[in-house]
């Protein structure tokens, strides 16, 4: 009698992970059925589209990928699901994306220069600038910026470079990933100074520690202005074509003939390699409206973005072979400093 | 604030939102591998719909509600929905054992209460001093406040000292593996590509007590053995109960609120330092973990304070206390408006009403907690074969929803079946949380000081005695190790004549 409540028992656990497992692998399936026709045009755009943001729900690439999400649903009249698929600097979801159906219906976004830069520092991240992702769209080019206490004896870019000479690695420096700590490289290389970086997990923890005195300045976007002059810190050496808005005497990394928006941070439209020519026509051409209302890109400088758009496959495939050249000739110059942080 | 701000408080849509959301909260919480984080996650697209004020009381109530539902399902039948409720399943479960679960409910959602309303009213009070306070932990003070957390491991110990410690240091193992963020390199990862993110806490605690449970449950003449008791007692005895013992959960709501506020430490490292902290100063703690009432006290304080706390830095500088409050503060910036010190002058109306409407969310709770009582044991009357499935498929699908990814749902099954030779060895689960949860503030934080030390040219130590906060941290730790420790070779004695 036991017994058999008891195999009873086993008999509904086992039916319920089978439930679960078949639920579970229905996606893949599909995935490898549809890839083997992919080179046939489909009718696109289809009714509903899976939207991956390799970023865990909440940052700012979550946000800006479900307003792009958003936006393409409202022109092509469909339903667009935003999937989160966090982990790893965004490695695992920007890998899903590449690998997943080639028709269209799975697309995503994918944060330059995040996937260059694990491209090229991390051998076991898999992917292809050239062969892996079809680049649609990108949107915004929110570069990096030093920032310092107003009242601190580092609160200009000169005093900054002349202390960091005088006393080598004494200065540190917050930042908030590896982009940074490329961006240090370039910059110590350029003005032939050393300071020391000092990782923090993300850009919140970065302007506390700034804010704090925990750290001597911080390396941080452009949209993060309000959140270090509100709390009494200041830029002191901006990049972007104008200066930044109520400090007229902040220098310019233009002023010192250096360019360091090639890591700026930009927000794509992906879709995988080997989707269908009339797929990416039609997601060129709604991204082209998005680009062009003005809805999207007001929301995008309230954000603190520097907003800028680029349409077409072409065109951004130019400027990322750019972006990856440029970083690839420092990552391989300064790889222990960049790679090898504590 | 001006009569117009309250007068918008007491908007009906506003009030019914943010208590739907504490309802659906209080879900989320109970269904086990659900959590206020998921909760909130997944309702985020919803508020961009709604207007700020009620798309933010809305998310507010679900972070409450999750806090305290996960303690129903961790009361009644032993399975914590979410970390922040396995303290309760401790002392709650034993309690259903004995008949009184309808107690340890009283308890649960009282302490809740309290523990919620003191972080909102320091929320709505104490906002720009408070936020201050995460400006002064620094990365040698994070070290030493996250090596105090270490340390309850020795309170909570009881019977071999050296399987408590092996549990830990697994627990700080665990979670070394996947992408290392400060050098981008792969630890531990077989080549396995899920790895790289990591082992996720979510799956983990499915593991520990979920499957595990269950598991044992298959098969076990426990679950036909099991009579349902349900020996009454009156809201208001417990209540009374619960005001002589006001130091328990003033205590651990001050516990709560201090880790709410810090941010990168979340509700996990609240509730076993407030469970930790009950115990030490319990004059009884040799009943702790066969139905000590403190227990769940301290441990429902301190989860629903964290909320309170973690918004305060997230609205008076744009710097969340906790992952949720980071999404919280997402659904802010995309109605456009710009968290920080100028929330208050641009948009002073939005973030009043959201730190006022919060009252609504524990009120909310509290209905919702003490009328649910009548109900929420149904669930024990519900056959254990029938029960086991169900939890599990929730449980597979809390795995999954972590990152739908199915390499979760594989931990957290694998995880639930070592458990099982864990429990059998006597080796105790809970360093292993601690252990894990602390492990990246630790580790992260050692490393930053030791970069800003070798920076300005001196020792870590001598860095570290230079600063005022982290000598007072220091000394608490050192208290903390001492007593801690001593308590538990005392008790060790104890038992061993008896």
């Amino acid at each position: 009698m036991k017994n058999r409540k008891v195999r009873k028992m086993w008999l509904l656990v086992i039916a319920a992970g089978l439930v679960i497992s078949f639920a579970a692998c229905t996606p893949g399936r599909t995935a490898e059925r549809s890839a083997s026709g992919s080179a046939a045009q489909l009718e696109y755009p289809v009714k509903n589209v899976t939207f991956i943001i390799p970023y865990s729900a909440g940052g700012t690439a979550d946000t800006v990928g479900r307003l792009l999400a958003q936006h393409l649903s409202q022109i092509l009249d469909i339903n667009i699901t935003c999937v989160n698929k966090a982990g790893a600097s965004g490695e695992i979801g920007s890998l899903e994306l590449i690998n997943s159906r080639k028709d269209g219906s799975v697309i995503g976004t994918m944060n330059i220069p995040d996937f260059i830069i694990s491209d090229i520092v991390n051998p076991q991240f898999e992917f292809d600038l050239e062969k892996d992702a079809e680049f649609i769209a990108a949107f915004n080019n929110t570069p990096f910026s030093y920032f310092a206490p107003a009242k601190g004896d580092l609160n200009t870019w000169d005093k900054f470079v002349a202390y960091a000479k005088a006393h080598p690695g004494e200065v540190t420096v917050g930042e908030g990933g590896i982009a940074h700590r490329i961006l240090a490289a370039a910059v110590m290389d350029k003005f032939g100074i050393q300071f020391t970086t000092v990782n923090f997990a993300g850009a919140s923890e970065t302007v506390a520690a700034l804010l704090g005195g925990h750290v001597s300045a911080a390396s941080s976007g452009n949209q993060r202005l309000v959140e270090f002059t509100s709390g009494g810190c200041m830029p002191i050496i901006w990049e972007g074509k104008t200066k930044p808005e109520g400090f007229p005497d902040c220098a310019l990394f233009s002023d010192y003939g250096m360019d360091a928006s090639f890591l700026g941070v930009g927000n794509t439209v992906v879709a995988p390699k080997g989707v269908p020519e009339n797929v990416i026509t039609v997601l060129e051409a709604a991204c082209a409206q998005i680009a062009n209302s003005s809805d999207f890109g007001e929301r995008m400088r309230n954000l603190g973005y520097d907003y800028t758009s680029l349409v077409g496959v072409k065109d951004i495939m130019e400027t990322l072979r750019k972006q990856k050249a440029t970083i690839s000739a420092i990552c391989e110059k300064y790889a222990d400093r960049i790679l090898s942080n504590g | 604030m001006n009569f117009e701000i309250l007068m918008q408080v007491f908007q009906l849509d506003s009030i019914g939102l943010c208590i739907a959301g504490t309802i659906l909260g209080i879900i989320f919480g109970a269904v086990p591998g659900l959590n206020a984080t998921i909760g909130v996650s997944l309702l985020l697209p919803i508020t961009f719909m709604l207007s700020p004020t009620a798309g933010l009381l809305m998310l507010g109530g679900i972070y409450m509600g999750g806090m305290y539902g996960g303690s129903i399902t961790a009361v009644l039948i032993n399975v914590p929905g979410a970390i922040e409720a396995t303290c309760t399943a401790w002392e709650g479960y034993p309690m259903t054992l004995q008949g009184r679960s309808r107690e340890a409910l009283y308890y649960s959602i009282f302490a809740s209460t309290f523990g919620g309303m003191v972080g909102i009213l320091c929320l709505i009070f104490l906002t720009p001093p408070l936020a201050q306070v995460a400006l002064k932990f620094g990365p040698p003070e994070m070290l030493i406040f996250a090596l105090c957390g270490l340390a309850v491991v020795g309170v909570l110990a009881s019977k071999n000292l050296w399987k408590s410690l092996f549990a830990m240091g697994l627990g700080l193992f665990l979670h070394t593996i996947g992408m290392d963020s400060m050098t981008t390199l792969y630890r531990f990862t077989f080549g396995i590509r899920s790895m790289a993110s990591g082992l996720d806490i979510v799956a983990i605690v499915l593991g520990f007590f979920c499957f595990a449970e269950m598991f044992r449950n298959i098969g076990q003449k426990k679950a036909e053995n099991f009579v349902y008791r349900d020996i009454f007692i009156k809201r208001s005895t417990v209540i009374i109960r619960m005001l002589k013992k006001w130091t328990v959960s003033v205590k651990a709501s001050l516990i709560g609120l201090l880790i709410g506020i810090l941010p990168g430490i979340g509700g996990g490292t609240a509730i076993f330092v407030a469970y930790g902290e009950a115990k030490r100063s319990s004059k009884n703690p040799e009943l702790f973990g066969k139905g000590n009432v403190d227990g769940i006290i301290a441990a429902e304080s301190a989860n629903n304070a964290v909320v309170g706390g973690s918004l305060i830095p997230l609205l008076a500088l744009g710097i969340p206390g906790s992952p949720t409050a980071a999404i919280i503060g997402a659904a802010l910036t995309s109605h456009g408006l710009i968290i920080g010190p100028s929330l208050f002058l641009k948009s002073a109306d939005v973030a009043y009403i959201f730190m006022y409407g919060m009252t609504f969310a524990v009120i909310g709770m509290m209905l919702v907690g003490t009328f649910g009582i009548n109900l929420f044991p149904m669930i024990l009357k519900i056959n254990m074969f029938y029960l086991i499935p169900i939890v599990m498929v929730f449980a597979l699908f809390g795995a999954y929803s972590i990152n739908y990814n199915t390499f979760d749902v594989f931990v957290a099954v694998i995880v639930g079946a070592i458990t099982i030779l864990l429990v059998r060895f006597e080796i105790p689960l809970s360093p292993i949380l601690i252990g894990f949860v602390l492990e990246r503030l630790i580790e992260e934080n050692f490393r930053r000081s030791l970069i800003i030390a070798t920076a300005q040219k001196q020792n870590i130590i001598v860095y570290i005695l230079t600063r005022p906060l982290s000598i007072i941290l220091g000394i608490v730790l050192i208290v903390f190790i001492v007593y801690f420790f001593g308590k538990n070779k005392n008790e060790k004695k104890e038992i061993e004549s008896n």
